[in-house]
């Protein structure tokens, strides 16, 4: 195209081309990574729970459902990096701030919760309350944008 | 009409880079994105894969486009976006249409 000849009606016609592209790309991305945190979010949250039931009974046996979501983890790790192919504008700020409050929180859960309050249910159900509403809402932004 | 208000028409300020419809396409979908991979955008904007690396890398010379390439297990992955001046260039470019279409 000529910039020099564009007319008023061939610039709308551009930018009209240029929105509907944008939103074809927006409309297949991110799915893949939205798919990652709801499922890290469930995977996550339900493992602090099983953490502090097996340790009601057995605290030996805290590798079963450590090994359960590692593998779950991974499953989900997979479908991301494979079929993610493209991601929304803005994305990478996104991730970051939402896989690091995951991370703090899980590290509260695990570290915090088995050292100082292994009995307690009220702060195992506390903190998988809390990465349910952090991945959930994560999850919920990307899925919106 | 004198220099300077010739000068002053928004199609002035219109990227040259970004003229070529393959070209304008590929920014316009990357700006919605922080990445695509190659395969992705060749398929929304329905080009041969030669066409669009040929664009792809001409607008990675004019520093507007990042291409970077990696691997998912043993495949070829190429990943493109647009660079942070290469969206004040489509910013600019965007701006220049809507004067044009409303008549600037």
């Amino acid at each position: 195209m000529d910039n020099n000849k564009l007319s008023p009606s061939a610039a709308q016609d551009l930018l009209n081309e240029a929105g509907r592209l944008g939103a074809a790309s927006r409309s297949g991305a991110g799915w893949p990574h939205i798919t990652m945190l709801l499922g890290m979010g469930a995977i996550s949250s339900l493992s602090l729970l099983a953490f502090w039931l097996v340790g009601q009974v057995d605290e030996s046996l805290i590798w079963i459902p450590m090994v359960g979501m590692l593998a779950w983890l991974g499953i989900f790790m997979a479908v991301m990096l494979y079929f993610g192919r493209s991601t929304k504008q803005g994305f990478t700020a996104r991730w970051g701030i939402c896989i690091g409050i995951w991370a703090v929180l899980w590290g509260i859960g695990c570290v915090v919760g088995l050292n100082f309050f292994a009995g307690e249910l009220w702060f195992f159900a506390a903190t998988a309350a809390a990465i349910t509403i952090a991945t959930v809402a994560g999850a919920w932004t990307e899925a919106s944008k | 009409m004198s220099a300077p208000e010739t000068r002053s028409h928004p199609r002035h300020r219109l990227a040259e880079d970004l003229g070529h419809p393959v070209r304008f396409s590929m920014a316009a979908a990357l700006a919605a994105t922080d990445e695509t991979e190659f395969a992705v955008l060749r398929d929304h904007l329905q080009v041969s894969d030669s066409v669009l690396s040929r664009q792809a890398s001409a607008l990675e010379a004019a520093g507007i486009v990042r291409i970077r390439r990696g691997y998912i297990g043993k495949r070829p992955r190429t990943w493109l976006s647009l660079t942070k001046a290469g969206r004040e260039t489509w910013a600019r470019h965007l701006a220049a249409l809507q004067a044009i279409a409303s008549g600037g």
